[in-house]
């Protein structure tokens, strides 16, 4: 089988991390490289926290970078009250087993995209900083990007702020230059991960999978769960994954083409994403917007991604 | 009964008219009085489209005209929806009935200052004359039971992506109505377009035995085509009629209390209403945001109310 070469690029992050070891685990995807991002966390400790997840995940030869450590324009800031002080809180993780490239985040992927052969999947569950600055910097590698896959925005509302989600709230800016890149985007919103949520019988039944590896995911939704309890959730919504699926089950996803825009100004609605639902701005869809998932689906998809793991002992 | 005395502020417009048909047959409201706002199409249009319906109905009730443009910028109209003129093309009798010398917002506060604390304003079109009738009469927070609203989008807008046509032609008007301390129920969008009659339903209006029925489904049935887009092909959405209907009976709808204000500055988001109904901004609710309807209850409705002609 042909497989998809895929860059991931994110702040792990509860999400993050567990979107990664999904992907790592998929048999349709070849993971090229990962880089980190500022954004749930500093970028020091999302930096430290991808070193961990990928020495748990047990990957190795493939290339680590540290990417952005602030938003373009805007003042950097993080999410602790949702993945903790240490972006990934928790369960305690083995120490880091690969070095850190020599390459900055942005070069990584350059030198990732100018090596292949193909073009490439970009799979961003973070804040688009490093993607912008990779657009920017190197706009001749645009055509080597095969398309953009990422967690962020909302388009009937947001969560960080009323109209903002937090990866796009992060760095508005860098969303806007994604968004009117012209690259093909794939766009898992809040529209559709707040659909794609894990219940706390769903924890269980990943744990019961058995393994260091099951427990500890179900550890992390333990603890990102809490965050979402207070706010009166009945599970807790795991966004990045949704990123990792649209590649590999999209049958199991409900999308729509749409023209999205990233408003940066405003009282209110700096970060929003505003879909074009009724062709008012008279311009060509630019992204493919998932806006429903077959959550029973979703939740077999991370069930067996965890049974991966538990196999290699 | 007693009666709840109702002003309804309105740009006709198509569904206005639609709304004002049903309006004359709700048994429990005392309508005091309909003022004309510029919106869908200019203000002689709309004041003239609300002159001949009235004098149509035989309804004698005063008539305000209100304001000519919105507070801060020029007039948007929407005539590629509701046709040159405001009715899709038709044309009602000429009337000889005139507006009354007071205009909209002195007619409003008259009959707040008659009824203290009863008055429901139903605010179909453009905030504006609202916003002039509270800055001039202060004392309309205490008076105002409620307004309720037909404005707004929040998945998506209507006239822009981000901003639905009424909040969109005076933004300053809404969040200054938003602002105002006094209690409002938006039916934005989101509602309305679940708020639609169908070809047969159209047909089977058409032929009630009153000659108000008729021009109801006359000039609803024209809206068929523009109204497709909005409903996904299902029928025509009665935006203004929902938002009156709620006013009337608000037992087949939801609503959930939260933040509700507009959006005045950003470069694509002007006009956009914004609401925060679970962020972690958690803004402190200033009003209700009508957010579903039961259909078959809202045709039901209409159909009662249009039978008793």
């Amino acid at each position: 089988m042909k497989k998809i070469p895929v860059i991931l690029d994110g702040d792990p992050g509860h999400d993050d991390a567990i979107a990664w070891l999904m992907a790592f685990a998929r048999p349709e995807l070849e993971i090229r490289g990962v880089v980190s991002v500022s954004g749930n966390a500093p970028l020091e400790k999302t930096t430290r926290n991808m070193l961990q997840v990928m020495a748990l995940l047990g990957v190795k030869d493939v290339p680590l970078a540290r990417g952005a450590e602030r938003p373009l324009a805007g003042k950097p800031f993080s999410a602790p009250s949702v993945h903790g002080k240490s972006g990934l809180d928790g369960p305690g993780l083995p120490e880091p087993t690969s070095p850190l490239s020599d390459l900055s985040g942005v070069q990584l992927i350059a030198k990732l995209l100018l090596e292949s052969d193909e073009p490439v999947t970009l799979l961003p569950t973070g804040p688009l900083t490093n993607i912008a600055a990779l657009l920017l910097a190197y706009p001749e590698l645009k055509p080597k990007i095969k398309v953009i896959s990422l967690m962020g925005g909302g388009l009937l509302s947001g969560n960080w702020t009323m109209t903002a989600e937090f990866n796009i709230l992060v760095d508005p800016e860098a969303a806007k230059i994604v968004f009117e890149s012209g690259l093909p985007i794939i766009m898992a919103g809040l529209d559709v991960t707040e659909k794609a949520f894990l219940t706390p019988g769903d924890f269980e039944r990943i744990r019961a999978e058995g393994g260091a590896i099951a427990v500890i995911v179900a550890e992390w939704l333990e603890f990102f769960y809490r965050f979402h309890k207070a706010r009166g959730y009945e599970g807790v919504p795991v966004h990045d994954p949704v990123s990792v699926v649209a590649l590999v089950k999209p049958e199991i996803l409900e999308t729509r083409d749409l023209y999205v825009q990233v408003e940066t100004s405003g009282e209110y609605c700096r970060g929003a994403t505003i879909g074009d639902f009724f062709g008012r701005a008279k311009q060509q869809p630019n992204v493919k917007a998932i806006l429903n998932i077959d959550r029973a689906s979703y939740v077999d998809i991370i069930v067996e991604a965890v049974r991966h793991y538990g196999r290699k002992g | 009964m007693r009666r709840i005395p109702v002003v309804i502020d309105c740009d006709p417009g198509v569904d206005d008219i639609a709304a004002l048909l049903l309006a004359k047959n709700i048994e429990h409201f005392d309508i005091r009085a309909v003022t004309t706002v510029a919106g869908n199409v200019p203000l002689e249009d709309t004041t003239r489209n609300a002159l001949q319906l009235l004098s149509f109905m035989s309804w004698d009730i005063p008539t305000g005209r209100g304001a000519e443009k919105p507070l801060a910028q020029r007039l948007v109209t929407a005539e590629e929806v509701h046709g040159k003129g405001g009715m899709s093309g038709l044309t009602l009798p000429e009337t000889d009935r005139r507006v009354d010398a007071k205009p909209a917002w002195d007619l409003m506060y008259d009959a707040a200052s008659e009824h203290p604390g009863r008055l429901d304003i139903i605010a179909l079109g453009p905030l504006t004359n609202l916003a002039i009738a509270l800055m001039k009469y202060p004392r309309l927070v205490e008076w105002v039971r409620r307004i309720v609203i037909m404005g707004g989008g929040i998945l998506t807008g209507n006239t822009t992506p981000a901003a639905e046509f009424n909040i969109y032609v005076d933004p300053e008007a809404a969040k200054r109505v938003f602002t105002s301390g006094i209690s409002f129920y938006l039916c934005p969008l989101d509602v309305t377009h679940e708020g639609y009659v169908t070809r047969e339903d159209i047909a089977e209006i058409g032929a009630f035995d009153s000659k108000e029925a008729r021009f109801f489904a006359e000039i609803i049935g024209r809206g068929t085509e523009i109204g497709k887009l909005y409903t996904k092909g299902r029928g025509v959405a009665l935006h203004d009629p929902l938002a009156l209907l709620f006013a009337a009976d608000d037992s087949y709808f939801t609503m959930k209390e939260c933040f509700i204000d507009v959006e005045t500055g950003g470069s694509l988001t002007r006009g956009k209403t914004v609401t925060d109904c679970y962020s972690d901004q958690k803004m402190s609710s200033n009003g209700f945001l009508v957010q579903g309807v039961d259909r078959e209850r809202f045709v039901d409705h209409i159909k009662r109310l249009l039978l008793r002609y």
